[in-house]
């Protein structure tokens, strides 16, 4: 299940809305892979041993069938903190990763701070995507390192993100409108850590608290119940599969059919929003003739839909719809079926 | 020298063969040696000018270029 980040989608452009579709995808496929911005809902998260929690850049490697993916039962999951959060923002992350520890039980450490402020950026495309960068990627990269050095077998990242570099935009979101302007940064953080580490890695933005706003939407509700996105971040990650290097998969070790290893042969779907399927895990997905699922029930700001790439489609006019498309795939049910239809 | 990460967006007119080459090929061109597209869309789709053809195609990605 793919849901792009900071392309607007009605269903995932907020935060961790799209949780209630994965939930119900991964009941009807047994086995759903997805990616943090489908599941991440600041201090809200849904686990579920059905649903693997893997990073955008990982997800298009696994796609392209550079990668596997290895269930793991636990992570130990470090913490990188930007050196540009305030002290007591930063012991607010501090006491989420102690939380997580004491009530969930999960391995969290060692946590590092950068060396130099990130530096993180926010822009737009021409397509009205949101993007972004960061002025210090190696000090990232750092961080990044002496977590594994550490024995962190997962990274959380932390960067303090500009508080409201447009007002406006801000507030469209609030209101359930426009397109998430932090999202399209935090892909960038988190592609490049899981690029340069290769072990499972994800980003929660560090924010101001935001004054309540009764036109709140709810499915932006979730980013204002805490004082940090990042809970949801340590659960997803505290079971994230590992990430295996396809050639490594294949070789003497145990093989691409290794017990419970998952590679991309075994994919029986892909499900996207009908307008933004011009992404590289949909595209490598459909050009090996996986069946593509176009949800047109989740319009985003793009208009990149299976006509227009000259794509073999199956349309579901909702996730709920979707879901029974992949339940009837399962089953080896013909889609074009009338009954089904 | 460049920064390490920079936007990029180019436009191509793509065949009738599979794309994900296409665009590979595109962007590998257009970032030239030392550069990595770290994301990458599809973000538009022109409407093509012939039955049968495919649209000229807009790619926005955020490249990253290794320090030396």
């Amino acid at each position: 299940m793919v849901v792009p980040t900071g392309v607007g989608c009605r269903v995932g452009g907020y935060a961790g809305d799209a949780l209630p579709a994965a939930r119900l995808l991964a009941a009807a496929s047994g086995c759903l892979i997805t990616h943090p911005n489908v599941l991440n809902a600041a201090a809200l998260y849904w686990s579920d041993p059905r649903i693997h929690y893997v990073e955008g850049w990982a997800l298009n490697r696994f796609a392209c069938g550079e990668l596997a993916l290895a269930p793991a039962r636990q992570q130990r999951v470090g913490l990188v903190l930007d050196r540009a959060i305030e002290e007591l923002l930063r012991l607010r992350h501090l006491q989420v990763a102690q939380a997580c520890g004491a009530s969930l039980g999960l391995s969290i450490g060692p946590v590092v701070t950068t060396d130099d402020p990130l530096g993180v950026g926010l822009a737009w495309g021409g397509s009205g995507t949101s993007w972004g960068s960061l002025q210090a990627p190696g000090a990232l990269l750092r961080a990044g390192e002496k977590v594994v050095e550490g024995g962190g077998t997962a990274i959380a990242v932390v960067a303090r993100f500009p508080d409201d570099p447009d007002g406006g935009a801000l507030e469209a979101y609030r209101h359930g409108a426009g397109v998430d302007g932090l999202a399209g940064a935090e892909a960038v953080i988190s592609h490049l850590l899981s690029r340069h580490l290769g072990v499972p890695c994800a980003h929660a933005p560090a924010l101001a608290p935001l004054p309540p706003d009764p036109l709140l939407d709810a499915r932006a509700a979730a980013e204002e119940l805490g004082h940090t996105f990042l809970p949801c971040v340590l659960v997803g990650l505290s079971r994230a599969p590992d990430l295996v290097a396809a050639g490594a998969a294949s070789g003497s070790g145990g093989g691409a059919s290794s017990p419970g290893l998952l590679h991309r042969d075994q994919l029986g779907a892909v499900v996207a929003p009908a307008g933004a399927l011009g992404g590289e895990a949909v595209l490598a997905c459909a050009e090996r003739g996986v069946p593509l699922i176009a949800v047109t029930g989740n319009p985003c700001v793009l208009q990149v839909d299976g006509a227009a790439l000259g794509l073999p489609v199956v349309e579901a006019s909702s996730y709920a719809e979707a879901a029974g498309l992949v339940l009837a795939l399962r089953e080896g049910l013909a889609l074009e079926t009338g009954a089904l239809r | 020298m460049k920064p390490p990460l920079e936007p990029l967006e180019l436009e191509f007119q793509p065949d009738g063969g599979p794309l994900l080459p296409q665009v590979r090929q595109a962007l590998a061109e257009r970032m030239g040696p030392g550069g990595e597209a770290l994301r990458w869309a599809i973000t538009r789709v022109a409407p093509p000018t012939s039955p049968g053809s495919r649209g000229r195609l807009t790619l926005e990605a955020v490249v990253w270029r290794q320090p030396l």
